[in-house]
């Protein structure tokens, strides 16, 4: 899989960074005491994707710590990170201090993780002096403390899904104590190999393996131990999918031991915590039974029973309904003609037996229409198959929880996430929470599903992954090389990226906007629909007051930068006003404060509401003038025949008057002249 | 409602074919004694008002010319009529016609009359079309002014809108 090459990639990478940065001597400060030591890589170290570089302690300078340097590509799980600061277990690797500082290496900014150095160093390091095969009670004390540490996390709703030899430390010298490395520097489960992986696990792609339970860990516990007994990886030079191949054939605990002849005594816990049924792999306290001596229940097969009828699909013979599901989600097409002929159902009824499987498939199969996706029922047969392998659907296969940071990988590295618009658009993940014993959606879908399907600005592919995983950055082009994982970094990326920004763009995008969405909530569903209006002056309008709205809320105090950027697109908005008087001297205004720093300010001149005001009640009363001088005007234009015909009947009725006057005027005087003779 | 009915007019020859011959012969004795009485005014206002009955001839449905020339007719005949009655009898009338300066003021009266009705609408017309064109410029001065303050595309829009309705 491409995803998988690419993470490969990255680990090579790390390497010729690190020679490269020898040539380049610096120290970064993270929280004004934990000095970064570039100089110093601890190659040993590294972990996740991550880089390791030694760390001088400003205040208890005896104090010996690494920095782990995460990668952006597989963002840490950020938000579990004050959890994991605050526990203090003797088999956690210590977590003193985190931050975002600016990678001098990668060029960019990005979470780093400050550990205390474990003395002893690696586990691997002194498998030959630990000599482990001989050593029963040594195992099971390892064992016992990946256990309590693995509890320990549970308890703060943690997973540690990085649970491999490579990341078991000694935390001190005398190498009594075991410590577990780094969980959090990236997507769960990522990096690890295939050994240490539960079937399920594996199906998915890397990126979408999701947080998981605390089962998972409980497997990788169980592979971890076995691995250090036997000294090898069975399945160091296998591909993902040969590992899953074997491990459902011969079963987990099996395909590890790979004919490594293990003390039996400790058969039956590697038994209990490799049981590839979920649901009858041990819990904590049945391996803490176990590892006090008492006979807890063992699970009586780790793998399903082999029935006697089989399945071909393309060619490989299918005996289980784990297997059964796997082969049609590879093979979609043979599989496709598989259920369409009825045969799947026959082999359910018959091979299988199992009545409520068959039940459920054939209600689902018969209720599709001709017109129905292959790939969404295939999918959805393959769920009621096998409800706790991840969901699979045409290239991608993921657990729900998984989705977010899958689809956050595929965005980043340009990957079509097409197929993930159809999943969220199909029944696949309430169905598959449906068949879940002991798990509930978390997210309401059918909101979901209109949110995705929106093209506005706020909403979409980016509103999902950012509402369902809080972990994921921003990953906004417009942010530059900051790392922005929480509402408040926005601005000050933005102010920082300014500078690299060319060409009139403005201040936000889908990714920001439906990031603040998520980080912010229902508040700012106002300035989201004004967003999406027709008028650009409300856009800017919209935006300056979300901005200044912002930082006066979470600061930076100044944004000089982003200051000068909204002033650049704020014509439309000082357009809005009517009156050009107003609109120069808000020009004026803003020219003054442009570089002050403060939105707050620059949304005062913008937005005055007083101002406003008067400006829509002089603009209403000048509008009314105008109508009245235009209507006059055309009056006068088109009517001008009328106006000289009106004249013209008013001079015969002024006549008319004049001469009845000039009558009665003669006549009275005439009157006047003869009765005073 | 009762039905207005236009009265028929009472048939003249009828009523005077009715009337018994002493009946006839009083009215003519009447008309005779009256007509020999006012004769000397008749005699000036059909000479005097010439123009008048010419136009109640010649322009009957005119009405607003008949009152114009008419007024103006009369107004110029009052002078006369007055000194006539002065000295009622035949020979003033005939005295007052025979003055060519009294036909003069009497039918120049009425010639006035005409001038007022044919030139005064032209004048009102003139004066019209010229209070228009001043108004004209005015609210272009008006218009302009606005433009400066608010802009074009203020007149603009109205413009439209205002030809938008008309269409």
């Amino acid at each position: 899989m491409a995803e998988e090459e690419i993470a490969q990639q990255n680990q090579e990478e790390i390497p010729e960074l690190q020679e490269s940065e020898k040539t380049n001597k610096k120290t970064i400060l993270l929280k004004e005491r934990y000095e970064i030591n570039f100089n110093a890589p601890l190659d040993n170290l590294n972990c996740n994707g991550s880089r390791a570089y030694k760390v001088n302690d400003r205040i208890d300078t005896r104090r010996e710590l690494f920095a782990l340097v995460c990668s952006k590509d597989t963002c840490p799980r950020s938000s579990f990170l004050p959890y994991l600061k605050s526990i203090d277990h003797p088999n956690i690797m210590k977590l003193v201090e985190y931050g975002i500082i600016n990678d001098p290496i990668q060029k960019t900014n990005c979470i780093t993780l400050i550990y205390i150095l474990p003395q002893g160093g690696k586990l691997l390091d002194h498998l030959e002096e630990l000599n482990l095969k001989t050593n029963p009670a040594k195992i099971k004390h390892i064992m016992l403390g990946l256990i309590s540490a693995a509890e320990a996390l549970k308890g703060y709703g943690i997973t540690h899904r990085a649970i491999r030899p490579d990341n078991l430390f000694f935390k001190n010298k005398d190498l009594n104590e075991v410590v577990i490395g780094d969980c959090l520097a990236a997507f769960p489960a990522y990096y690890q190999p295939a050994a240490y992986e539960t079937i399920e696990s594996l199906m998915a792609m890397p990126a979408g393996r999701g947080n998981g339970s605390e089962k998972n860990d409980i497997y990788s516990i169980g592979a971890t131990c076995l691995n250090l007994l036997c000294k090898k990886d069975p399945f160091e030079e296998m591909s993902v999918a040969e590992v899953i191949r074997i491990k459902m054939k011969k079963g987990s605990f099996a395909a590890l031991t790979a004919e490594e002849k293990i003390s039996t005594g400790l058969i039956t816990v590697f038994k209990g915590l490799l049981s590839d049924d979920s649901s009858a792999r041990w819990s904590f306290i049945q391996a803490y039974n176990f590892l006090e001596g008492k006979t807890p229940y063992v699970p009586s097969h780790n793998l399903q029973e082999k029935l006697k009828r089989s399945l071909t699909i393309n060619g490989e013979k299918c005996y289980s309904a784990k297997e059964v599901a796997y082969s049609l989600f590879l093979n979609p097409n043979d599989g496709w003609e598989i259920i369409r002929s009825g045969k799947l159902l026959e082999w359910v009824k018959n091979g299988l037996e199992n009545e409520e499987i068959y039940n459920n498939l054939e209600k689902s199969i018969s209720s599709k229409d001709e017109t129905a996706s292959h790939d969404i029922i295939i999918a959805e047969v393959c769920i009621l198959l096998d409800h706790s392998a991840p969901i699979h659907m045409r290239d991608i296969s993921v657990f729900p929880d998984g989705a977010s940071k899958a689809i956050f990988y595929c965005m980043q590295h340009n990957i079509n996430i097409n197929n993930f618009y159809d999943l969220f658009n199909s029944d696949l993940i309430r169905n598959w929470y449906l068949r879940q014993p002991d798990l509930r959606s978390p997210m309401n879908l059918s909101e979901l599903r209109i949110n995705i399907n929106r093209k506005d600005i706020g909403y979409g592919m980016e509103r999902i992954i950012y509402e369902l995983d809080e972990d994921l950055p921003c990953l906004s082009p417009l942010l530059g090389t900051e790392y922005v994982n929480t509402a408040s970094r926005v601005l000050k990326a933005l102010d920082s990226n300014y500078n690299n920004i060319k060409g009139d763009i403005r201040p936000y995008d889908k990714n920001i906007i439906a990031y603040l969405r998520c980080k912010l909530g229902k508040k700012i569903d106002g300035i989201i629909l004004d967003l999406n209006a027709n008028k650009e002056s409300l856009h800017v309008s919209a935006i300056i007051r979300l901005y200044a709205d912002m930082q006066k809320k979470y600061g930076p105090a100044l944004l000089t930068n982003l200051g000068q950027w909204l002033c650049s697109i704020s014509k439309p908005l000082i357009e809005s006003y009517h009156n050009l008087k107003i609109q120069k001297k808000i020009e004026k205004d803003l020219a003054k404060i442009s570089k002050s720093g403060k939105i707050i300010e620059i949304c005062q001149v913008l937005e005055n509401p007083e101002i406003k005001e008067k400006d829509i009640e002089m603009y209403r009363t000048i509008k009314k003038d105008v109508i009245s001088l235009i209507a006059e005007k055309n009056k006068i234009l088109t009517q001008s025949n009328r106006i000289i015909e009106e004249a013209r009947e008013n001079a015969i009725k002024f006549a008319s008057i004049l001469a009845v006057m000039t009558m009665i005027a003669s006549f009275t005087f005439n009157l006047m002249q003869w009765i005073s003779q | 409602m009762k039905k207005i009915t236009k009265k028929q007019p009472t048939n003249f020859k009828k009523s005077f074919k009715s009337l018994s011959f002493a009946r006839k012969s009083l009215l003519f004795i009447f008309l005779a004694i009256l007509a020999s009485s006012i004769l000397p005014v008749i005699i000036v206002i059909l000479i005097g008002l010439l123009p008048t009955i010419t136009i109640l001839f010649t322009d009957s449905k005119n009405s607003a010319k008949l009152v114009i020339v008419g007024c103006f007719n009369l107004s110029g005949l009052f002078v006369y009529l007055i000194n006539l009655i002065h000295q009622y009898n035949m020979d003033s009338a005939f005295s007052i016609l025979g003055d060519v300066f009294n036909m003069i003021i009497m039918l120049g009266s009425a010639a006035l009359g005409f001038l007022i009705y044919y030139e005064m609408p032209n004048l009102f017309a003139y004066i019209a079309q010229n209070t228009s064109q001043r108004r004209l410029v005015s609210i272009d001065k008006e218009l302009e002014k606005i433009s400066e303050e608010w802009g074009n595309k203020l007149i603009d829009e109205q413009i439209n809108q205002i030809n938008k309705q008309i269409n």
